[in-house]
Order: C-alpha cells, then structure tokens, then sequence
C-alpha cells in the first residue's frame, strides 16, 4: 500500500465535489458554472476508483471510464447550447440570461 | 507522496477562483490522474490526460476563443495574473516530478495487491468491457452517437429557409 | 468470462425495443439525405412506424421475462409497464410534433432521430437493473432532450431553456452519480440486488448507505422536479417548443420515476424508514409549491409547468407510503398524468400559432364556439387533471391517496387532497375562458385542426375514459408488477 488511508482519498473527493458545488451556485460565467459540474465528475471519478482500489475490483474502473465518456458528449452538447445562446443574447453571464419570467 | 499529490491537488482548485480557472482546472486533471496513478489505474491514468486534459479542455478553450469574450470581460484578468501563470507552469514542474515519483511506488502497490483479481490494468478492463460490461459500452456509443447528432444540430448554421 | 460474449436469443428479445428504436433513429438519419424533400416528409411517419413496432416488441418481450446481459437490464411487468408507457408517450409527440414543425418550417430528420434517440434511453431507464445502466440511460435520454429542447435555435426561449435544462440536468446527474460512487464502496457492487442484500444484512456502512441514498435523490428529484429541485422546469417547460415540453413533462419524467422507485424500493428497501420522511416533505413541498405558483401565473405553458411540479408531488405521496399499492399507484397516476398532460400541450401548441405567440390563458377565450371539439378535449385533460370522477385522473388520485392512508400518512392525505381543492381553481378559470367568454382575434383566426394534432388529442382522451371507467385492468396490472423481488 502507498500508506495512505482510503479516507483520505474520499475527503479529498467530498472536498472537491463541495467546491465544484460553490463554483457552479457562485460563478456567474456559463463557462465556469460548466466546468464546475466537470469538477464535480471528477470528483466522483476519484471516488470511484480509490473504492475500487480497496476492493480489487474492476468496476470502479469500468465506471470511471464511463463517466469519462458522459462527460466528453456532455462538453459537446453543453458547448453547443452556450455557442447557441451567446449568438442570440451575446453574453455568457447566468444573471443575463433570464427572460422567461412573468 | 500520497499526502504531498494530495495537498496539491487542494491547492489547485482552491486557488481556483480566479476567473482564468480553466488552467486551473487543467491542472486539477493532472493531478486527478497522479493520484489514479497512485492507485494502481494505468490506464485511466492515461485516458484521464488524454480524454479531460487534451479533449475537453482543449475543446473549452476553443469555444471561449471562438466566442471571442468582450474586452472588458476578458483582458484585465490577463494582465493581472500573469505571476498566477507563473505558477501555474510551476505546478505542472512539480506535478511532472511527483507523477515521476508516483509512478516508482506504484510497481510496489500492485505487486502487493497482485494476489487479488487483476484491476486497473489495461487488459482486465478490456476483458470487463466486452464481458459483463458489454451492453453499457455499446450503449456509450449510442449516447455519443446522440451527442454528436446534438451538437451539430445546434451549432450548424441558420437553414437557408423552409 | 461467466457470460458467453454472445448474447442469448432470448437475452436479444428481452433488449428488442431498444435495438429496433435505435435502428430506425439511425436509418432515419442516413435515409435523409438520400430521399427528397417530398418523400423527407414521410420520416415522421417512419417515426411513428419505428416506435409502434418498438411497443410490439416491449409486448412481445413480457413473454419472457428475465434478466438479460450479465444482469445489467431485467425484464418484468414493472418495466414492461414504463417502457409501454415511454413509448406511447413517444407516438404521441411524433402525432403532436408533426403538424408543429411544418408550421414552423424547422422539419428534419435529426429531429425525429433525438426522439428516438431520448425514448430508447428512457427504455433503457425502465429496464435497468444495474446502477450503470441507470446512468448511462438516463444520460442517453438527458443529453437527446437537452438537445430537444433547444431544437428551434434561432428562437431565444428555447435557447435558454435548453441552457437552464442542460445546466441544472448535468448538475443533478452529478449528484447522482456522487451516489452511485458512495453505494459502490458501501455494498461492493452496482448490482441492486446485490446493493439490496448488502444493505439488509447489515453488511454496508449505514452512514455511507444514508449519505448514498440522500445524494441519489437529490438527483432524481431534480430528474422528476420534486421540490426543493424544480426551479428549473417553469423556465424550461415554458421556453421549449410545447410539443417537447409535452414530451419533457411525460416521458423523462415517468422513467426518472421508475427508476426512482425501482432504486428505493429495491436498494435501498433495507433502510426505507430513514428515506421515508424526506420524501414526506418533498411530496408536500411539491404539491403546495406548485399548486401555489400555477394560481398565479397568466401563461399557458408555465402553468402546466407548476402543475406538472404539483403532479410530481401527488406521485411522492405514493412512493411516501411504500407499499405495494404505493408503488401500483405511482404507476397507474403516471400512465394517466402522461395521458392527459399531453393531451393538454397538444392543444397549446395548436393555439400557439406560429412563433407561440399566443401562450397565455386568455387567448384561449371563446375557444369551445369556434372548435368545440378542441374545447371539449381540453375540457376532459382538465377535469382528469383536477381528477374529477369518470376519468383517469380521479381514480390516479384515489388510489394515490388510497394507499397513502393504507400507510397510515393521515396527515400527507389530507394536505395533499387540499392542494388538489387549490388546483381545481386555476384549472377551471381555463374552463370559464375557453367556454364563458366570447371568442376574441386569436380562436378566430385559429386554422383547422391538423390530423396529427386530431390524432393526439383523441387517442388520450379515449385513453383517459377508458382509464376513468376500467380503471381495473390496469391497475391490476400494476399491483401485480409493483413486487419488486
């Protein structure tokens, strides 16, 4: 073993997702808020593999790789729907986007 | 040396607050894929680098390129943080050393865990991929297949009218 | 390898919808550029024949149920029921959605193949048996709907409503999957059943179990806009194209419920009395917040948003109680909820007109002199959604609120057949437009009733009857189906 104690992998994973959490509520660029919730994957890809690690399993792995691949086609779509607003509204800031309201 | 990937990794994503926070993340990522490093996961190692740091973020960088960010949102930033850079490329020294460094504990890692089943090997997840796993992974294609269809729904330019 | 590489017959038979609605969403797209725009037109039928011979299929497949590919997917009445349900959602927005794209001159293949795309995942959803397929159908339905949603791009609402659904949408998947993750170290697999016997025998850490199960429904409250997670689907339902927001508010939303169910009821079975006050007050939440905000609202689209939260509330309650007449309830409300809130967005996208510009209540006025029969559909969808006897929606509510007594939830009961007291004012105020004011510019110059449109108003007002007066046969079905092992 490296030494390291599980836990210490899986704080570091909750941190990390906590603050993909505060960047996507905080942030106010479209861009920024998106990488946040890249954050927040990779957070859990952490998690994901440290429990396969101490389980000697593949699954953690397998499902990793998936998540990796959601997050590839997400980043595709997401890109394109922001291209898509900023060519009608020019602007990229969250508070800016708000005409459906009464 | 865990620890020492640990800590800066948190040092990283929360120095992330400035808004030029996609270096950051970048080297997020690459300290993600030390530590997967660290336990023993080879291969997601590499595709971690190789899918987030290359594809993705890339692909971040050229949509806010394309976009072409007003003035006043963009270049100030640019101007004030370029000792932020500075460590930026300091980070990826320390990093480069510390995934060197990572990677001569892993052998001894695995050799210990090697009377368990194989994991994190490139062939044992192959085998898992296309043995149990099978159905998910042509699944993934199809969800790639409807992202691709998405983006470029959206994206292509106006119709030339009904 | 325990499993051969090369499925089963039988294994193929039981995935067979799945495999035919992604076949026909790909020949869809590669047929396109070969045919002509004449013939192109007929790409909407090949839709409708896709999904029709996918529903056979999911008939054909409940002969022989059983897991299928290592136990990824199962196959029982439970998710032959959802997938039915998914399905005859999908025929739907194709009838709804055909007339609406001409009209807007946005017709396409890639329309046609997203939905199919969307329905496969949502099948997908229904059948899953593996926290892994869970996810990856709920992401395949996401990312297609995320992407409907936004379809008319050069129209700034839908932008933005696709923006709000994908934002909020991968944020909620990340939670969820910051479960799954949590479960996977806790009970040592993604098996659910394999979860559940963990979770019963005491094996997995209860802590690391309860923050699991308290992620996941974070997630799929948001899936299912159940409060505090719906700010998102007043923005979107009302920016979407409404045939798409017909779409979001059905299909999505009843396979996000199944497999909602089907995790709680089976994984996480073991420790039900902790999860069961939580989703208490999220019912509650629900129901008030919606029924509330939709009093308030003039636009057509967003009030069937609040309600829809509000209907999201009604199907808490029934998960509240679980039971198994819990469970059968949330199944039979979600075939009739589905049935009559298509119904409805179906006549707004025909009010609409070109563009939506006329999306508010008032411009239904006078609409029962001009098109009787539109207003006597419309009036059916309401009155079910105020659940009024003789249609489907009184006996969902009825036995929502049936097997909430069972389980001794006196309080819920009562509060939530308040909120419906509540609800039946904002729905008959469209009655009192649509029947008591005289017809104004926008019913006058109202075009003639499109035969796709016909086709989706009868087909869930013939539905919605038959549910209202033989009410057993599927209910039967449900309660027979709701046993989850």
């Amino acid at each position: 073993m490296t030494g390291v104690p599980l836990s210490w992998y899986l704080i570091l994973s909750a941190l990390l997702f906590a603050l993909g959490v505060a960047g996507f509520l905080f942030r106010r660029n479209i861009i920024t808020v998106f990488m946040s919730i890249e954050l927040m994957l990779n957070a859990v890809n952490l998690s994901f593999v440290a429990f396969s690690y101490q389980l000697k399993q593949v699954n953690g792995h397998i499902f990793t790789f998936f998540v990796m691949v959601v997050a590839a086609a997400e980043a595709a779509v997401g890109l394109a729907i922001i291209l898509t607003v900023f060519k009608n509204r020019e602007t990229l800031n969250v508070d800016e986007v708000n005409s459906l309201k009464n | 040396m865990a620890a020492a990937s640990v800590a800066s990794a948190l040092l990283a994503v929360t120095r992330k607050n400035p808004v030029h926070s996609m270096l950051w993340v970048l080297t997020l990522f690459l300290h993600v894929a030390g530590i997967f490093l660290l336990l023993g996961a080879e291969f997601l190692a590499a595709v971690q680098v190789i899918v987030y740091a290359g594809a993705i973020l890339i692909f971040y960088i050229f949509v806010v390129m394309l976009l072409d960010l007003p003035d006043e949102e963009a270049r100030p930033r640019f101007g004030k943080h370029w000792p932020l850079a500075a460590a930026v490329g300091l980070c990826f020294a320390a990093l480069a050393w510390l995934v060197r460094a990572g990677t001569g504990v892993a052998p001894a890692a695995t050799r210990l865990a090697a009377e368990g089943p194989p994991r994190g090997g490139l062939s044992a997840i192959g085998m898992a991929l296309f043995g149990p796993f099978a159905l998910p992974f042509e699944m993934a294609s199809l969800l790639l297949l409807a992202a691709i269809v998405g983006a470029v729904v959206l994206a292509r330019r106006r119709a030339a009218g009904p | 390898m325990p499993a051969s590489l090369w499925p089963s017959w039988a294994e193929m038979l039981r995935f067979l919808p799945e495999i035919i609605l992604t076949v026909a969403g790909t020949l869809i797209m590669m047929l396109e550029p070969v045919l002509g725009s004449r013939s192109r037109r007929g790409l909407g039928q090949f839709a409708l024949a896709g999904l029709s011979a996918a529903l056979a299929a999911a008939v054909v497949a409940d002969g022989s149920p059983g897991p299928a590919f290592s136990n990824m997917l199962v196959v029982d009445g439970f998710a032959t029921f959802f997938r039915v349900l998914v399905l005859a959602v999908g025929i739907l927005t194709v009838c709804s959605s055909y007339p609406y794209l001409n009209r807007e001159g946005a017709s396409s293949g890639e329309y046609w193949a997203l939905l199919l795309f969307s329905i496969t995942g949502q099948c997908v959803m229904a059948s899953a048996n593996e926290l892994i397929m869970v996810f990856i159908g709920i992401e395949i339905s996401s990312i297609s709907s995320y992407v409907l949603a936004g379809y008319l791009r050069d129209d700034k609402r839908a932008n933005e409503a696709a923006l709000k659904y994908f934002l909020l949408g991968s944020f909620a998947t990340a939670f969820l999957l910051y479960g799954i993750a949590l479960v996977y170290g806790a009970a040592k697999s993604t098996n659910l059943a394999v979860v559940r016997a963990a979770v019963e025998k005491g094996e997995a850490p209860l802590l690391l179990v309860g923050i699991a199960a308290a992620l996941m429904f974070v997630g799929f409250a948001f899936k299912v806009s159940g409060a505090p997670f719906q700010m998102w689907a007043p923005d979107v339902y009302q920016g979407a194209p409404a045939p798409v927001s017909a779409f979001l508010s059905a299909g999505p939303k009843a396979a996000a419920f199944a497999v909602f169910l089907r995790v709680f009821m089976t994984a996480f079975q073991g420790v039900s009395d902790r999860w069961a006050p939580v989703v208490w007050i999220s019912a509650l939440l629900s129901m008030s917040i919606g029924n509330f905000a939709a009093l308030r609202q003039s636009n057509l689209k967003r009030m069937l948003a609040y309600s829809s939260i509000a209907h999201a509330g009604y199907v808490l309650v029934a998960m509240a109680a679980r039971s198994q007449s819990g469970s059968a309830a949330v199944m039979f409300y979600l075939a009739a909820y589905a049935l009559m809130n298509m119904g409805a967005f179906a006549v707004v996208a025909h009010v609409a007109g070109k563009g939506e510009r006329y999306v508010e209540i008032q411009d239904l006025a006078g609409l029962a002199q001009r098109q009787p029969l539109t207003a006597a559909a419309l009036a059916v969808f309401l009155l079910s959604l105020i659940g009024v006897p003789l249609t489907g929606g009184f006996f969902g509510k009825f036995y929502i609120f049936k097997a909430a007594l069972e389980s001794r939830l006196i309080w819920l009961a009562v509060l939530g057949l308040l909120n419906s007291a509540v609800a039946a004012y904002y729905y008959l105020r469209i009655l009192v437009v649509m029947y008591m004011e005289e017809p104004g510019e926008v019913t006058n110059g109202l075009g003639p009733l499109p035969l796709g449109l016909k086709a989706a108003l009868a087909m869930p007002v013939v539905g919605l009857l038959v549910l209202g007066i033989f009410p057993s046969g599927l209910l039967d079905y449900a309660v027979k189906s709701a046993k989850f092992w």
